[in-house]
């Protein structure tokens, strides 16, 4: 009787062991996919930021007097806020300065980093070059840019606010 | 581990085939043996999934057989599901872990990329090779190597014959991309240069990648890009 009494303690204290200890485990599980999670998403927001700001910079970076209504129209695509409308405001006189230089520049970005990103705003490096051909250099001249890109969320949509030529 | 529950089971089995017939025995049996030794873990282990035993003593034929089997088979899906619980926690530990890593990483690098750039991209005719061997604290790996070539073979002569002086500055850093060991940055890199071949001084707008390497040291210069 004692000796089967011990083995249900036994048993009970085995049983209990256990679901604790799954309890426990799947709980730490659950905490770490959460927390992964969360690392997986702020991991695919910077690739998609730096997406977007190699796209605006190589928009900017590439007008083509032939075609530049769909050219700064893919520019304003990815633009907004004050960017947007320094942007939208010069595009009247650029249109025509392009048109009388045949100015056409073709972008290439080189490199990108962030150096900074947030939910919903963030910072980024974009090292472009273009190639620029227009009456004044007929044969093309290489230009270099250093831009800072401050880029915002919108709607899921990651767009520039603002664009700095770094000296 | 099983021994208690294959105990519990032997013993019934071996009641059960003494009186031959288990279903029909069972009513007329008190629950002297067998409540003894199963009904405890039962109503007492708030643990155990609710078993009626106390409750419904009306229905002792179909609990029976069940009450037997399922500490057994508690303990199998218990003990599966704990294994189970066990390699994720590990996995997923393993994966968290790196993430940290790789999270410190990005800001660690960049701070000690902010803190090389100057140093290895600058230098004095006028103090060499302290400048040189300051830089080289930087580095590892086979850039250091490299770096030691070129600056006493091309840097070196070169700045002492146009008394070269070059201060650089970093005035935007970002990280291109990281991990635990490893981190890519991306730099903007402003060289002041004076020297006897440069009328007042030269400003070159540079643009810079740097991978950095973790090392015991901590993050050290391992390769050099201009763009």
């Amino acid at each position: 009787m004692a000796a089967r009494w011990t083995d249900g303690l036994n048993g009970r204290a085995l049983t209990i062991g256990l679901v604790v200890a799954t309890v426990l485990t799947t709980t730490v599980a659950l905490w770490l996919s959460v927390r992964l999670y969360d690392r997986h998403e702020a991991e695919q927001r910077r690739q998609e930021i730096l997406g977007a700001a190699r796209q605006s910079a190589l928009n900017f970076t590439s007008l083509d007097y032939r075609h530049y209504d769909r050219d700064s129209a893919n520019v304003l695509k990815g633009a907004t806020g004050d960017f947007k409308k320094q942007f939208a405001a010069q595009t009247d006189d650029l249109t025509k300065l392009v048109a009388e230089n045949r100015s056409v520049s073709e972008g290439q970005v080189l490199d990108a980093g962030i150096v900074r990103s947030e939910a919903h705003s963030a910072r980024v490096l974009v090292v472009a070059d273009s190639k620029v051909t227009n009456t004044a250099a007929p044969k093309g001249e290489t230009r270099t840019y250093r831009l800072q890109l401050d880029l915002v969320d919108r709607d899921g949509r990651w767009l520039t606010s603002d664009v700095e030529f770094v000296g | 581990m099983a021994n208690p529950a294959r105990s519990r089971t032997m013993n019934a089995a071996a009641r059960a085939a003494a009186k031959r017939v288990e279903h029909l025995n069972r009513p007329e049996e008190p629950h002297a043996g067998r409540t003894l030794t199963i009904d405890p873990p039962a109503t007492d282990g708030g643990e155990d999934p609710p078993e009626p035993s106390a409750k419904s003593p009306e229905s002792p034929e179909d609990e029976a057989p069940s009450r037997r089997s399922r500490p057994w088979l508690l303990t199998v899906v218990l003990g599966a599901l704990l294994v189970v619980g066990l390699v994720a926690v590990a996995v997923l530990g393993w994966q968290y872990g790196q993430e940290r890593r790789t999270e410190s990483a990005r800001a660690e690098a960049l701070t000690a990329a902010r803190k090389a750039a100057p140093v290895v991209l600058s230098y004095d005719y006028r103090h060499l090779d302290s400048d040189f061997a300051r830089a080289r604290t930087h580095l590892t790996g086979h850039f250091r190597d490299q770096y030691g070539r070129t600056t006493s073979t091309v840097v070196g002569p070169t700045a002492l014959k146009y008394h070269g002086v070059v201060k650089a500055t970093v005035p935007a850093a970002s990280v291109v991309s990281a991990s635990p060991d490893k981190v890519t940055v991306l730099l903007f890199v402003n060289q002041v240069t004076e020297s006897t071949q440069v009328s007042g001084s030269r400003l070159d707008l540079n643009r810079v990648r740097m991978t950095m390497t973790s090392t015991s040291e901590g993050w050290k210069v391992s390769a050099v890009d201009a763009l």
